[in-house]
């Protein structure tokens, strides 16, 4: 006999088989352990015995509070649908004799069978019987079969209507008509298609691959269990062919598609026709207008929810994280606050600046943000994480402007009067609305959690995006600097570093450089970015006005 | 009672004697139940549209399977990017070892809902929203918070509970008949 693990193992793979979950490697561990053990043999077939029976209902039963129907109970009550057919209206269906299928039996002889009775009634009877045998093992051996199809998995502030309440963790049932009236919610389908919707919105399940919605907001994440599902609106029919994608319907018989990934098959209606089928693919969107014609429209990815975790009230419209909005006290979703920011006691506040100072030269730990290990000023070799980690930046002059803010001003008042303004690259202001930037004036750095990011949100960090360069503003004040502190030309180099490696180094950068673009994939397991700019070779922190724009953490 | 209301009855009377072993058969060769469910409905209707080729007295159980057994064929020669799970020796291992039990499946049921009622409320309350909700482990792991790897561990350790108690009733049932 095996030990208990491993047969606790087998186990596992048995139900994760079972389930579709297995991977390839454990199916042929699984495999090769059936065939070298008659004793997994039993297991196998004890665990397929137990699953067939707690999976039919029944005879057993798993509440305590509840007897099972006794098996005399259960036969009266087939034998009295099975009589209660014999009175049932005739069903009129097309019947095709087909050439009877020939199948090797033990004991038994094949013989014709010789028809008595008319022929149309015996069909109609065997139909009409089959149609209620179907029944019978549907309701007998298939609990899923049961009009019950998906569950609330999640909600936030969730209104449904009196007339069809749901509760978190609830069963949903085909054919009943709920009504979001306002929240958002998380359905997933027994099929495993994820639903995010919005209310208000009146929808139906048609089966566990079908919903019909009357009007509202949804996202459809469809796995590959799930490929197929539709989502039915008055005047169109989306099927999913594997993909993420959204759509929005109005009571005025308005539909819009818009396709994150994969591909999708448009069908509009009318009058419950089809008047034409299109496929609509990846980053592309349609609406669908009240006669059912096809409109090309932008792609709108934010007019729709990507995810929702009530354990943290959070509601995210884009798979992509501003990291500047961490800086401000967010979780990435823009819940931060504008123009906070972290100093170098490691707290989040309101940041302001007279001039530059003197940094730390250790590694300060910032508590107030599960998102950030911490700041630090770079000079030198430098500690760039909690963990420890060090890279080697040249020596700085230790000093810096204002802390790493959610933003993009600048100010001067002492050694000059330069007013409060916006900072600008290629052309563009940053850290106005919609325009998220970190402002990180040399010589400064921070480095993020990755780990806690991806627990926080139970997904992978897949790619890090973002603009650098020093603000073009300052060419439009230096005549006002003054000329010992501050030079024509200011110079200061960028780094993002993964968990203590160099991704991106820019070095030397001046005012009128162009602004230049970051991009690349975070290793699977790296546990911290760190973002950190330096003086550059001018020898001083004065009038790097350096900023990182639209910092943004990618998610899958 | 007409003939065909006699067919009716016999069929059903059979069919009910047998469902759980014929399911079981179905399920431990193609190991997943989306496709055991549809070949159970196809086995059903064919054995139905055929019981006139049913002689009475022989073994409706042997039939049953021999049909399922030609409509498993059929489901993997149509899906062809479905391969069998099982090989032919391990085929006939899996057979051999369900004849030696198919007698005794009532009394494992009754046994069954014994040992269920022993169990630790929460771990009946992870089987009823497996099997009486119809959730998938990966499901329930996502509403309770759990990971699916922590769950799917923590239910083979249930259901190896539940055959382990089964076993012992079983045996001590046999030691005093």
């Amino acid at each position: 006999m095996n030990s208990s693990a491993a047969n606790a193992r087998l186990c596992e793979w048995i139900l994760r088989k079972l389930e579709g979950t297995l991977t390839a490697e454990e199916n042929d561990a699984l495999i090769q352990q059936l065939e070298s053990s008659p004793d997994a043999v039993h297991l196998y077939n004890d665990m397929i015995l137990l699953y067939s029976s707690l999976a039919t209902p029944g005879r057993i039963s798993l509440s305590p509070k509840t007897s099972a129907p006794s098996s005399k109970q259960l036969d009266d009550l087939l034998f009295s649908m099975a009589e209660a057919e014999n009175d049932a209206p005739s069903l009129e269906i097309e019947f095709t004799p087909k050439t009877p299928e020939i199948i090797p039996t033990q004991n038994i002889t094949i013989e014709k069978a010789v028809s008595k009775i008319n022929t149309t009634s015996l069909v109609t009877a065997i139909v009409s019987l089959a149609a209620m045998t179907l029944m019978i093992v549907y309701v007998i051996l298939n609990p899923r079969i049961s009009t019950e199809v998906a569950t609330l998995a999640d909600s936030i502030d969730a209104q449904w209507s009196s007339d069809s309440p749901v509760k978190d963790g609830g069963r949903l049932v085909a054919s009943t008509p709920l009504h979001l009236l306002g929240g958002t919610a998380k359905i997933i389908t027994d099929k495993n298609v994820e639903l995010l919707l919005e209310g208000p919105m009146e929808f139906s399940f048609d089966s566990v691959s079908e919903l019909r919605m009357k009007y509202g907001r949804l996202t459809a994440k469809v796995s590959s269990q799930g490929v197929g599902f539709s989502v039915n609106t008055p005047n169109t029919k989306i099927i999913d062919l594997g993909t993420e994608f959204g759509v929005f319907s109005d009571l005025n018989d308005s539909t819009e598609l818009h396709v994150f990934t994969g591909r999708t098959n448009l069908v509009t209606l009318q009058n419950n026709t089809i008047v034409s089928s299109q496929m609509v693919t990846e980053g592309l969107a349609r609406r669908v207008n009240p006669l059912s014609e096809i409109q090309t429209i932008a792609l709108k990815t934010e007019s729709f929810i990507r995810h929702i975790d009530s354990s943290h009230q959070l509601i995210l419209r884009s798979r992509q994280l501003n990291l500047a909005d961490m800086v401000g006290g967010g979780n990435g979703s823009n819940t931060g606050q504008l123009n906070a920011g972290i100093n170098y006691r490691g707290d989040i506040d309101i940041l302001d600046t007279v001039s530059s100072a003197q940094g730390p030269q250790h590694y300060i730990p910032v508590d107030s943000s599960i998102f950030v290990d911490g700041v630090f000023i770079p000079n030198g070799s430098t500690r760039v994480s909690s963990q420890g980690l060090q890279f080697d930046f040249e020596p700085t002059n230790g000093r810096y402007w204002m802390g790493i803010l959610n933003g993009a001003w600048h100010k001067v008042t002492i050694s000059a009067q330069i007013p409060r303004h916006h900072l600008r690259l290629n052309g563009v202001e940053y850290g106005v609305d919609g325009r998220p930037a970190m402002y990180l004036a040399a010589n400064q750095g921070i480095t993020f959690d990755l780990e806690s990011i991806r627990t926080y949100y139970k997904a992978d960090v897949t790619e890090f995006t973002a603009l650098c360069g020093i603000s073009e503003t300052y060419n439009e004040y230096k005549h006002l600097m003054d000329k010992k502190a501050f030079s024509d030309s200011p110079r200061a180099d960028f780094y993002v570093l993964v968990d203590g490696q160099c991704y991106y180094e820019r070095r030397d950068v001046t005012p009128a450089d162009q602004a230049d673009s970051i991009r690349f994939s975070i290793p699977a397991g790296a546990r911290f970015l760190t973002l950190a700019t330096t003086q550059g070779n001018d020898n001083t922190n004065n009038g790097d006005w350096t900023l990182f724009a639209e910092p943004v953490l990618h998610l899958k | 009672m007409n003939s065909n209301n006699k067919n009716r009855a016999e069929f059903l009377s059979l069919f009910m004697s047998n469902h759980k072993a014929i399911y079981a058969y179905i399920l431990a060769v193609v190991c997943d139940v989306h496709n055991a469910d549809d070949l159970m409905q196809e086995t059903v209707l064919f054995l139905w549209d055929h019981f006139d080729q049913y002689k009475s007295g022989t073994s409706f159980i042997a039939w049953a399977r021999s049909v399922s057994r030609y409509k498993i064929l059929q489901f993997f020669d149509r899906n062809k990017k479905e391969p069998a799970f099982l090989t032919h020796n391990l085929l006939e291992a899996i057979e051999k070892d369900l004849d030696q039990r198919e007698h005794g499946l009532d009394e494992q049921f009754r046994i069954l809902q014994n040992c269920l009622e022993k169990l630790p409320s929460e771990q009946r309350q992870l089987l009823q929203d497996k099997y009486n909700k119809g959730l998938n482990i990966n499901q329930i792991a996502g509403v309770l918070g759990n990971t699916a790897n922590a769950l799917y561990k923590r239910m083979a350790r249930i259901h190896l509970a539940l055959l382990d108690c089964m076993n012992r009733s079983m045996k001590i049932r046999e030691a005093n008949p």
